[in-house]
């Protein structure tokens, strides 16, 4: 039951504001103004200002995520553009040219591999003895004997 | 706490998730050049080996 007043001075133009306000909500003024007056305590008031100072700093702060989340898409966007150009035929041709050209790298993986040149194979199907020792050695045996210590 | 409290709490959140985002941005584009670079390498390995096999040909025992 409602059977108290609070009588309120206000200007000419906060009334008109208040009816307007009231009327959009379909309310009577003094039904806005209780509702108004119940949704913010003290603490509510004084920390609105807080809020609005920081509104500014907010939406240039949103601004930025939204720049940046974009920037680190599109950079995701292009690398992934980036590899699959890279498992093409046309660049795998293009690595493989400078590959061929660096011939120490290409002995050194077929010495990791334990392969050997064509050149380094004599006609017989025997490696031929190089700076690398990759011969076939024969066992140790009484034809042939270590350090070639014939002389039994 | 209020409602005035609550929402400038999570203003102040959004604030410091620019930090944030600022950091993860920087990190993608680090992961995505470490990516292109091991894909660069992992290529050229496979292409080393594909022409030392075709080079090359295993010694005769």
């Amino acid at each position: 039951m409602r059977t108290h007043r609070i009588e309120v001075l206000v200007s000419k133009s906060e009334k008109e504001r208040i009816e307007r306000e009231a009327a959009l909500l379909g309310a009577s003024t003094s039904e806005y103004v209780r509702k108004a007056a119940a949704l913010l305590d003290a603490e509510d008031i004084v920390g609105m200002e807080d809020v609005r100072s920081l509104l500014p700093e907010l939406n240039a702060a949103l601004i930025r995520i939204h720049d940046n989340l974009v920037a680190a898409a599109e950079h995701s966007e292009r690398n992934q553009l980036e590899i699959e150009r890279m498992r093409t035929p046309e660049y795998r041709e293009e690595v493989r040219r400078s590959v061929v050209e660096d011939e120490a790298a290409v002995n050194a993986m077929i010495s990791l591999l334990g392969l050997t040149r064509p050149e380094q194979v004599s006609a017989n199907g025997k490696v031929r003895s190089s700076s690398h020792v990759n011969e076939t050695p024969a066992p140790w045996n009484d034809d042939n004997p270590p350090n070639g210590d014939k002389s039994e | 706490m209020s409602w005035i409290s609550d929402t400038f709490a999570g203003i102040k959140r959004n604030i410091q998730l620019d930090g944030d985002v600022r950091r993860l941005q920087q990190a993608v584009e680090k992961m995505d050049a470490l990516t292109r670079d091991h894909e660069k390498r992992l290529t050229r390995v496979e292409t080393l080996i594909d022409v030392a096999q075709a080079v090359g040909r295993l010694p005769a025992r």
